[in-house]
């Protein structure tokens, strides 16, 4: 007897509540053997038995869907269309809405979709099966969403500053469109590998608690289990929602903790000048020891500096150090923190255009981080 | 009153009801078909199904599998005396609506 797509069954059954497993999966199974294969051929009847199991998929998770597409539209046209200034209109909003409406938003949704999943099917697979086929269905929709508002929102972004600036901080010479593009094409592959990151990581908390927790449990410990997974579910929704983007620069701190060297992110040098920012996403101040610039070619010391007192200090929104072609201050005051020169012992020191040269900072704990830029 | 139904609900109880002990999920599927002419999902009525037991305009048990689909137990559906006053009503309000017009209607020219 013919089979339908085991794959298709399986998703069926993580999607079906238990009490509807056998009986619609029997119902299909019976229409796929007696009137689909013998009327149009085992291929067409597989095409028809994975229509219905999408279809079932859709009537129950539509609404995740839907949830996760609008919020990627809303944020998308909040973060195209700006100010003329190329503020947000988000700005100054409550972190809340900016949160809900960021990829951390579309990411507590696929977690709702876990635990909804796991909830309607009764089992931990159904959990996944929702988590990656809403992951799936919206990343393929936010690729249909980029392809037909290209051109329109490319047109919006090149005539405000804020994409400008963000172009001209790009490391290579492409034309505005060009770097749109390319840059959409890393967003769709980065919200992709979030999608999938987070189904994986939801679906397996759910199978941990599925397979291992719950069955350890008796029948009132299972009840607790549940009131207090999803009290903890909300409990962390409402914290992302809360603290928004904050847990990223401790988060940060312990990566640079755990890596070594103080924070350095270089913008791509442009008419003659470079910034270098050594802050944490503009929040947290770095622990900087000493800052030297030397030749690339010949390892000749150009500028060499040493802070006094040794602080943590936010400095020109919060650490960003501006290094221009000709002549530059070889000692300097970031806050209250003055940065003196060893080396020069002139007051100035000079870059030139063409030449490459490598920056180099240390921090307290003398752990380095290096950078080579040509002006 | 008697809940007011939609076009598939009905189709779906009177199918039921045409089905009498007969109405398992596959079969009602098949008796939609061949009275609505055209191919319908099985989510469709597995949807409206769930809905109308929701409503408790139907009532279900479980029967025994076939060997054709692998001895997978069947689910039977029987329509309540609810479900048969709501059809009841639908068909009244149907004919209630189309009273005095001669069909099929034809366009004024």
């Amino acid at each position: 007897m013919p089979y339908p797509p085991e794959l298709a069954e399986w998703i069926l059954g993580a999607l079906l509540p238990l009490d509807m497993r056998e009986t619609v999966s029997g119902d299909l199974l019976e229409e796929y053997r007696e009137s689909r294969v013998p009327a149009v051929g085992e291929f067409r009847a597989d095409l028809w038995y994975w229509r219905q199991v999408g279809g079932m998929w859709l009537r129950a998770y539509w609404w995740l869907v839907v949830s996760a597409v609008f919020l990627h539209v809303v944020y998308d046209v909040f973060n195209t269309f700006r100010a003329s200034s190329g503020a947000s209109y988000l700005d100054g909003r409550p972190t809340i809405v900016y949160a809900v409406l960021s990829p951390v938003g579309l990411v507590g949704l696929v977690g709702l979709a876990t635990a909804y999943g796991s909830r309607r099917a009764g089992r931990w697979q159904g959990g996944f099966a929702a988590a990656l086929g809403v992951s799936a269905i919206v990343w393929l929709l936010m690729a249909a969403w980029r392809s037909a508002t290209f051109q329109p929102f490319t047109l919006a972004q090149q005539a405000n500053p804020y994409w400008i600036q963000a172009w001209q901080s790009s490391p290579s010479n492409e034309t505005f469109q060009h770097w749109m593009y390319w840059d959409g094409v890393g967003a769709l592959i980065s919200a992709g590998i979030v999608l999938l990151v987070a189904s994986c990581v939801f679906g397996g908390i759910a199978a941990l608690c599925g397979e291992v927790i719950v069955p350890l449990a008796g029948p009132r410990g299972r009840r607790l289990i549940g009131r207090v997974s999803l009290c903890l579910a909300a409990l962390l929704l409402v914290v992302v929602g809360l603290t928004g983007p904050r847990p990223v620069p401790p988060a940060e701190v312990a990566l640079w903790a755990a890596t070594g060297g103080p924070p350095l992110d270089f913008d791509a040098p442009h008419d003659g000048r470079v910034v270098a920012h050594l802050d944490l996403m503009r929040g947290l101040p770095p622990d900087i020891a000493r800052i030297r610039v030397s030749e690339s070619a010949t390892g000749a010391t150009v500028w060499d500096v040493t802070p006094s007192p040794a602080l943590r200090v936010c400095w020109n929104g919060c650490w960003n150090l501006t290094l221009s072609a000709g002549p530059n201050p070889a000692s300097f005051a970031a806050g209250r923190q003055k940065f003196k020169a060893v080396v020069p012992s002139t007051p100035t020191f000079s870059l030139t255009r063409g030449t490459a040269y490598l920056f180099e900072v240390w921090d307290s704990k003398q752990r380095v981080q290096r950078h080579r830029f040509t002006l | 009153m008697a809940d007011i139904l939609g076009s598939f609900e009905q189709a779906v109880l009177l199918a039921i009801v045409r089905l009498e002990a007969g109405a398992y999920g596959r079969a009602i599927l098949k008796e939609v078909q061949v009275r609505l002419e055209r191919d319908v999902a099985a989510g469709a009525v597995q949807a409206t199904l769930e809905r109308l037991e929701r409503k408790g305009l139907v009532r279900s048990k479980v029967g025994s599998g076939t060997p054709i689909r692998d001895g997978r137990a069947r689910r039977f559906y029987t329509v309540l005396a609810e479900g048969l006053r709501a059809l009841d009503d639908a068909r009244k309000t149907h004919e209630s609506i189309w009273r005095g017009l001669a069909r099929p209607l034809k366009a004024r020219s």
